[in-house]
């Protein structure tokens, strides 16, 4: 059967409705691999009907998507609160039966060596100072880094990993206004030494040198860069970075959002 | 000198597996963004009840950022992947509980009405031009893609409510859909 008379025999709308058998689905999944024509009209179909059920208000609510998101990232905080919840309520009952229990010779033995205590608790109690003040820093620093991927300001171009690490990806964020650019790696090789990740902005066919980044993944600040692009893209360069993308190398690549 | 650097076009389908296996739940949002609307008219089909399709649906999604990593996309389409655990969740949620029937039962004119419902959004929305694209769309076309997108129906199932002949619903199917992409 030739292409078209495939599209006009109607099982491609089907097929975006969800309700064809599965063998029938995996027929027309293989024919569209083998015809590139199919698959544009499969989008186009699956495109024009999701436009419409937004416009009409019959897509999924996405109160649906928020909830799911929010099960995904609550579960472990949730097992790990039920562990906590677990683990004081022990404590708690120990704590209680050993106070009944040994309360007067704890009392002698805490006069006994009080002096040794004191001084022990004074060391401890500037151990957790110190480490108060580095959460402290720790949140003040997370807080402003969440103001960047949060920002309205801000545009939002997922970088892929590309034939040389499939599963690498990074966020880049630019601001609107000042055109800060930002980087968060989600997943990149460690790279080896005498080498650092360089970000490019592709501008007429031309790579243009946005900066190095630290292999790390807190968000980090590279320059300020203007005007429009293509793409942005990652290479792996020598420390200190290139003065020209070595194209063998790319590792990430992202199309302009707009 | 610079080098330009070619840039490969990545499919949407690609870009969520990457995802599902780096496990970003950027992959849970692509998925709802594109694949939510024919993994709800699945469960729909099955629950025959809009609240429990919704929490099905809910549930599936989480059920397939557990499982994203293990995707194999050599043994599957993602596509035909969702809608295969789709379908199964609904089934599962199905089974001991006493689903209503009601929505394959409704009437032609119920469809009818539904559409004639769809006139009467709020005033807002049709000075946004909304409705003047909608109503681009006949009547019987709107019928037929609630039916077969909205409503879990198959064409032979339309076929049979609608009392047309299932040759007539696939060509008045693929005439709604050809209008549909030219307003939309």
């Amino acid at each position: 059967m030739d292409f078209k008379a495939y599209i006009d025999s109607g099982i491609l709308e089907l097929y975006v409705s969800g309700l064809l058998s599965e063998t029938e689905a995996q027929q027309v999944e293989e024919y569209a691999t083998h015809h590139p024509e199919v698959k544009q009209e499969i989008d186009a179909i699956r495109s024009s009907i999701n436009n419409y059920a937004r416009q009409v208000g019959k897509a999924p609510s996405s109160s649906i998507l928020t909830k799911a998101l929010a099960d995904i990232q609550k579960e472990p905080s949730e097992s790990e609160a039920s562990r906590e919840a677990t683990s004081t309520n022990t404590e708690k009952a120990e704590t209680v039966s050993s106070t009944r229990d040994w309360y007067k010779i704890v009392a002698s033995i805490a006069l006994l060596i009080s002096v040794g205590v004191n001084g022990y608790f004074f060391n401890e109690l500037q151990t957790v100072q110190n480490e108060q003040a580095q959460a402290n820093q720790q949140i003040a620093t997370l807080s402003s880094q969440l103001d960047v991927v949060t920002s309205a300001a801000n545009m939002e171009i997922a970088l892929y990993g590309l034939d040389v690490s499939p599963k690498s990806h990074a966020t880049v964020y630019i601001n609107e206004q000042t055109r800060d650019v930002y980087i968060k790696i989600g997943d990149l090789p460690v790279p080896p030494s005498g080498h650092q990740y360089q970000l490019w902005a592709d501008r007429d066919g031309h790579m243009h040198n946005i900066g190095v980044f630290h292999h790390n993944k807190s968000l980090q600040h590279l320059t300020v860069f203007e005007g429009d692009f293509e793409s942005l893209n990652v290479t792996l360069e020598e420390e200190g970075g290139s003065e020209t993308a070595t194209v063998e190398r790319a590792y990430l690549s992202g199309k302009a959002t707009s | 000198m610079s080098h330009p650097v070619p840039i490969l076009s990545i499919s949407v389908e690609d870009q969520i597996v990457r995802y599902l296996h780096a496990k970003n739940d950027r992959a849970i949002e692509l998925i709802f963004e594109n694949y939510s609307l024919a993994m709800m008219n699945v469960i729909r089909s099955v629950v025959k009840n809009e609240a429990v399709a919704e929490d099905v649906l809910q549930k599936v999604l989480v059920k397939i950022w557990e499982k994203g990593d293990s995707f194999n996309p050599q043994k599957a389409g993602l596509y035909t992947w969702l809608i295969r655990i789709s379908k199964n969740a609904a089934i599962d949620e199905t089974r001991g509980k006493d689903f209503l029937r009601s929505r394959k039962s409704e009437s032609v004119d119920n469809f009818v009405f539904n559409g004639e419902a769809i006139h009467q959004k709020s005033v807002q929305e049709r000075k946004n031009g909304v409705w003047e694209s909608v109503n681009q769309l006949p009547d019987a076309q709107r019928c037929l893609i609630d039916m077969a997108y909205f409503q879990g129906y198959t064409q032979k199932e339309i076929s049979q409510e609608l009392n047309l002949p299932l040759g007539t619903v696939k060509t008045r199917m693929r005439k709604a859909i050809s209008t549909l992409r030219r307003i939309f």
